[in-house]
């Protein structure tokens, strides 16, 4: 008999002696309260609506939902990364937005290929990116400013990587000169072969040489300090590498910083507590030395880069019903704030959130909460380039979002920007 | 979904009833993937749970089983990422391991079911949505979030994996 087939048959003489428990009733009332809360919203918007009066609702909430009082003098330039322009998943595309308060509007549209990452060089005049065209990873090289590919690199069998390696994020040093692509093998989540390849933005090549990563764990965060430093945040080792890249693109010097342990005692059903004192999202300060790496369980690990050290651990307090979301931890430009991305762990589960349904601002001095504002499903945002507004992409509605940072409320919704948005980032 | 249409909250019963109505085919899929039913009852529960709360939200109603699928194989995704952490690091706590309830029964398919829990998470995702529910390989990537390439890829390396493994 085909394999196939046999497949189909046991899977079939499984699945259907499997008969569904009943649903719990203490869940029915959970799901009740859940869309209460949702009706109540509406509620109160209705009635803001009718009894606010056209003139007080046009004040506080703007022409388009936004307000009026608070419109930028210029427009802030984001990029929004479209997974599915095409509806099939084959291709990307970046989109270049001009947001204001009002909503955005699209200026330039950049092809990729699937599952494409983008980064921009630090003037904003280049768009780096990489996806997979023709079963191979590609990393493009566009103008910003025209839109004209400028210049398009292999990345696939790159040092003995095979297609089924993928190029799966892509950052700028801080100072231009290289782009570094993470390229690892999606099966075993990058757990043993994962790699760093340097693009050299001078010669306009890909350096010899790959940095391997071997035991990092899936999706490391990948955080330059310098033109040849390289903060790498491995979540699941729970570990943070500090890289020296070499001419050839081989680590030259690396050192290790081991992240304390759970503290917290965070447990799932099975009594178990770490899933949750891992790190979610991290991000460097604007002196490029100081690291913030956050726990879903709300630790922040201050670390120092430079000496490779633990400077502080800070609690941020979060109740038992929240947990930081991955991968959402951006610090505000003058480095006063830092800005965490928050969601509720599935409800029965220790699932971890991959949306935040609210945004804290914590004082980087004090370690205290500044704000929460509700932010929709967010699957990423950014700190616009001016600091004065964080950019979101809203999952529950493909929406691109904003944040008044600087007063700490919600903006509302700016347009939806693709098929299936997945990211949103600061331009120049 | 008429009551929750017009009033925005729906009554128990109903909520019940759409459960039953929906939820065999996502606990199928979640017992697959996961290979142990309490498990699956869970996530298919936690699932429901999110896509109903939701409903409203939800342009087309008849969609709830694709939401269903798709919010099952995350929560089934996030569940082993989970575990791969509890390993990792409590090494010194014992682990229930996710042997199937009947793995000593030396049928052939049976066996070929034990081989199929041994395979990582995405394989043996793309396995049981192409070859149990049957869905395309544009349908499987979508609920997967991958391309329909990446799906082929998945497919082929774990049909692979079976074959190896059967000797």
């Amino acid at each position: 008999m085909d394999p196939t087939e046999r497949l189909r048959d046991a899977l079939r003489e499984r699945a259907e002696a499997q008969t569904p428990p009943p649903f719990p009733r203490s869940r029915v009332a959970e799901v009740r309260l859940k869309q209460l809360s949702y009706l109540g919203m509406v509620v109160v918007v209705a009635l803001a609506v009718v009894f606010g009066g056209s003139w007080s609702v046009s004040r506080v909430f703007g022409e388009n939902g936004v307000p009026a009082a608070q419109q930028p003098p210029r427009p802030t330039r984001l990029y929004v990364l479209d997974f599915a322009p095409g509806g099939d998943g084959l291709r990307g595309r970046a989109i270049a937005v001009d947001a204001t308060d009002r909503g955005g509007e699209v200026t330039q549209s950049f092809d990729l290929g699937a599952d494409p990452d983008m980064t921009l060089s630090p003037d904003g005049s280049r768009l780096y990116a990489v996806s997979h065209k023709d079963n191979a990873n590609v990393l493009d090289v566009f103008d910003t400013t025209t839109g004209a590919l400028v210049q398009q690199t292999g990345v696939s069998r790159y040092q003995g990587t095979t297609g089924a390696h993928i190029a799966q994020k892509i950052v700028t040093s801080p100072d231009g000169s290289r782009v570094y692509v993470l390229v690892g093998f999606p099966e075993d989540g990058g757990a043993n072969t994962q790699s760093i390849a340097t693009f050299d933005v001078v010669s306009g090549a890909l350096l010899p040489d790959a940095a391997r990563l071997g035991g990092c764990g899936a999706a490391p965060t990948l955080l330059p300090t310098d033109s040849t430093r390289i903060t790498v945040v491995c979540g699941e080792a729970h570990e943070v590498r500090f890289l020296t890249i070499s001419s050839t693109g081989a680590v030259a010097d690396e050192d290790v910083l081991q992240l304390p342990p759970n503290e917290h005692g965070v447990s799932d059903s099975s009594g178990n507590t770490f899933e949750l004192g891992t790190v979610r999202g991290s991000d460097l300060a604007p002196d490029r030395r100081t690291l913030y790496s956050v726990t879903g369980d709300g630790r922040v690990f201050e670390i120092d880069t430079a000496e490779h050290s633990l400077a502080g651990t800070h609690d941020l307090g979060l109740s038992p019903g929240e947990s930081v979301s991955m991968p959402q931890v951006k610090t505000s430009p003058d480095g006063r704030k830092i800005y965490i991305g928050v969601g509720s762990p599935f409800s029965g589960t220790d699932a971890p959130p991959v949306t935040a349904d609210h945004v804290l601002f914590v004082d980087t001095r004090t370690w205290r909460r500044l704000a929460s504002i509700q932010a929709g499903e967010l699957w990423s945002f950014t700190v616009g380039s001016r600091g004065n507004r964080i950019f979101g992409i809203d999952h529950g509605n493909g929406n691109l979002v904003a944040i008044d940072a600087s007063e700490g409320r919600s903006i509302g919704s700016l347009g939806a920007f693709g098929s299936r948005p997945m990211a949103v980032y600061a331009g120049n | 979904m008429k009551q929750t249409e017009e009033s925005g909250l729906a009554a128990p019963s109903r909520i019940e009833e759409l459960y039953r109505a929906s939820s065999p085919r996502a606990y199928r899929v979640a017992y697959l993937l996961t290979g142990d039913s309490e498990v699956a009852a869970d996530l298919t529960h936690d699932a429901f749970v999110k896509v109903i709360s939701r409903f409203s939200h939800i342009r087309k109603p008849d969609a709830v089983d694709a939401y269903l699928y798709r919010t099952v194989v995350n929560l089934a995704n996030g569940y082993f990422r989970r575990r791969r952490l509890e390993r990792r690091y409590a090494q010194a706590h014992p682990v229930k391991e996710l042997t199937p309830s009947h793995a000593s029964t030396a049928d052939e398919r049976n066996d070929l079911w034990v081989k199929l829990q041994s395979l990582p998470v995405r394989q043996r995702s793309a396995l049981v949505l192409r070859f149990y529910e049957d869905l395309s390989e544009e349908q499987t990537a979508d609920i997967l979030g991958v391309s329909a390439r990446a799906v082929n890829a998945l497919v082929s390396r774990g049909l692979q994996q079976l074959r190896t493994q059967e000797g």
